[in-house]
């Protein structure tokens, strides 16, 4: 057996607060293989990003255990990226610098060219010295994706990347940011609310319930051998059915949605 | 090339701005006009409320013998030298309070207790602790600025958006690297905003230091004036304190235009691209 990308063992996370307990996740099992691309759906607050938190090593779960490349997370050596629902530019920072700056905490000199050919591959030559709000949304997460990009990390998560994009810009984005990972071989989780976009982008979709989320389904996506692409598996046939399905299993939660999405960022 | 509608408007805009300058100096000469010919018909006392002239005449006689530079350079110094301890104490302690969540908590009560304080208050007993000179000067101008310079610092740390935070954390970065990679620098308008109101306090602090110590300075001008009833004097010197405050204000506006070359003000520049 090939070793997993990530592994998350029994994971339950229990949030402490001073009026009580919040229960996040419970007893959650997730294996996911290099190259996977794994997309994670349920109800609002269910508790998703906290799983891509406990992969990122951000903190440790309350039991269980998270692995990363077969290590213990927050003590693994592997590389991860994270791409966040905002892009989290730096205002005070040209588009070149806000690029860099993953390169930078990594101190990985040497590797300016390649932030400036990655810039030049999504468009953004005219702009390397512009400031980050001279540009619209899609190309500040563009510019998000680059500066993740640039560190080759061998895990992405993405928390929602695409939400704040008005829909054409979303389209694109999805199918260039997939190019990117699938080309490289990246393992990726995505967090999502938009169950199309789910089937679209992966190869396994995996929904969660409701507050604390377990996982209710593991839904293998296939559109023929090789993985179109979001462009093209929007229009494959199987599509519809998938998002049917995955629409049965969230319909439930629907109307007893927790009031806010809290303990989700 | 500009259009007509634009020279329209640029000029319209120039001869608005020149209406406000000129408007603004004739209230400044019709009131100095109207005090010294009230004064010269005795409408008001000239000996409580001095007049125009007199305040000439006393400012050249004290420039000629140079009692004026020494007392404004006294003052200037303190302040220059207040302001800069208390903008670097009030920072450093802003970071050590950020660096360190439960100081922050531990120290929160006293930090409001001291800051609604009347620091003034505490006058006297730097005399006493400090002597009657400087030291007392410098502790009174310092007391009344940095508590103010920790809060305002401190808070616009906080208010920092932990996304930000995060990115850094995600990229593998320490404490020191969110410090100061995105705490300071997103912290800057808000450091400006401390710096523009510490001078103004430590004006404040270093004048009521001088009136207690009473040795030189223009704060020591202004409290022996009224004590030997010559209220020309107390107004020179008054006239000289409000044009040293608005050059120090000058100074730290100069500095505000010079160190944020203006990066986030891109939001008035036209958005380019449809990103599509």
């Amino acid at each position: 057996m090939t070793e997993l990308a990530i592994e998350l063992r029994n994971v339950t996370v229990t949030y402490q607060t001073p009026k009580g307990e919040i229960p996040a996740l419970e007893d959650i099992q997730l294996k996911v293989t290099p190259g996977e691309f794994v997309a994670l759906v349920g109800p609002s607050g269910c508790g998703k990003s906290t799983i891509l938190s406990l992969i990122a090593g951000l903190f440790e779960p309350t039991y269980g255990e998270v692995f990363v490349k077969g290590e213990q997370s927050g003590r693994h050596q592997c590389r991860i990226g994270y791409m966040l629902q905002q892009d989290f530019l730096l205002p005070w920072r040209t588009v070149l610098d806000n690029a860099n700056l993953g390169l930078e905490l990594q101190k990985d000199r040497g590797k300016e060219t390649l932030v400036e050919d990655l810039l030049k591959t999504y468009g953004l030559e005219k702009f390397l010295h512009h400031h980050p709000t001279e540009l619209s949304g899609g190309m500040r997460q563009r510019v998000a994706l680059v500066r993740t990009l640039a560190v080759d990390p061998d895990i992405f998560l993405l928390d929602e990347p695409f939400s704040a994009l008005d829909y054409q810009t979303r389209t694109t984005i999805q199918e260039e940011v997939w190019q990117a990972l699938k080309s490289r071989r990246k393992t990726t989780v995505l967090v999502t609310h938009d169950v199309g976009e789910a089937v679209a982008m992966s190869d396994r979709v995996i929904v969660l319930t409701s507050r604390p989320a377990k996982v209710k389904r593991d839904l293998t996506i296939e559109f023929g051998k090789e993985h179109p692409g979001p462009w093209q598996a929007r229009k494959s046939k199987g599509f519809v059915d998938y998002v049917d399905l995955i629409w049965d299993e969230l319909r439930e939660y629907v109307d007893r949605e927790t009031p806010a999405g809290k303990g989700e960022t | 090339m500009s259009t007509i509608p634009r020279q329209q408007y640029l000029q319209k805009m120039r001869k608005e701005k020149w209406l406000i300058i000129l408007t603004q100096a004739f209230i400044l000469a019709a009131f100095i006009v109207a005090w010294e010919v009230m004064a010269s018909a005795r409408i008001i006392d000239p000996f409580l409320f001095s007049r125009p002239s007199q305040i000439i005449e006393l400012l050249l006689k004290l420039a000629r013998e140079g009692e004026l530079f020494h007392h404004v350079a006294v003052t200037v110094g303190e302040t220059l030298a207040g302001f800069f301890l208390g903008t670097f104490l009030g920072l450093l302690t802003a970071i050590l309070l950020w660096w360190y969540p439960s100081l922050a908590r531990l120290m929160d009560p006293f930090l409001v207790v001291l800051n609604s304080t009347p620091k003034i208050a505490l006058g006297p007993i730097f005399i006493v602790w400090m002597g009657n000179g400087y030291g007392a000067i410098l502790t009174m101008a310092l007391t009344i600025s940095v508590i103010t310079t920790i809060t305002v610092i401190y808070s616009g740390f906080t208010e920092v958006p932990e996304g930000y935070v995060k990115l850094i954390r995600v990229f593998g970065g320490n404490r020191w690297e969110i410090l100061r990679k995105v705490i300071l620098p997103a912290s800057v308008p808000t450091i400006i905003a401390a710096l523009k109101v510490n001078i103004g306090l430590t004006l404040v602090g270093v004048i009521v230091g001088e009136f207690l110590v009473s040795k030189s300075g223009l704060g020591y001008l202004i409290i022996y004036g009224g004590q030997v009833f010559q209220l020309t004097l107390v107004i020179a010197s008054i006239v000289i304190l409000a044009v040293v405050a608005a050059i120090l204000y000058q100074f730290v506006a100069w500095f505000e235009r010079r160190w944020i070359s203006n990066p986030s003000s891109g939001s008035a520049r036209v958005r380019v691209g449809s990103g599509g």
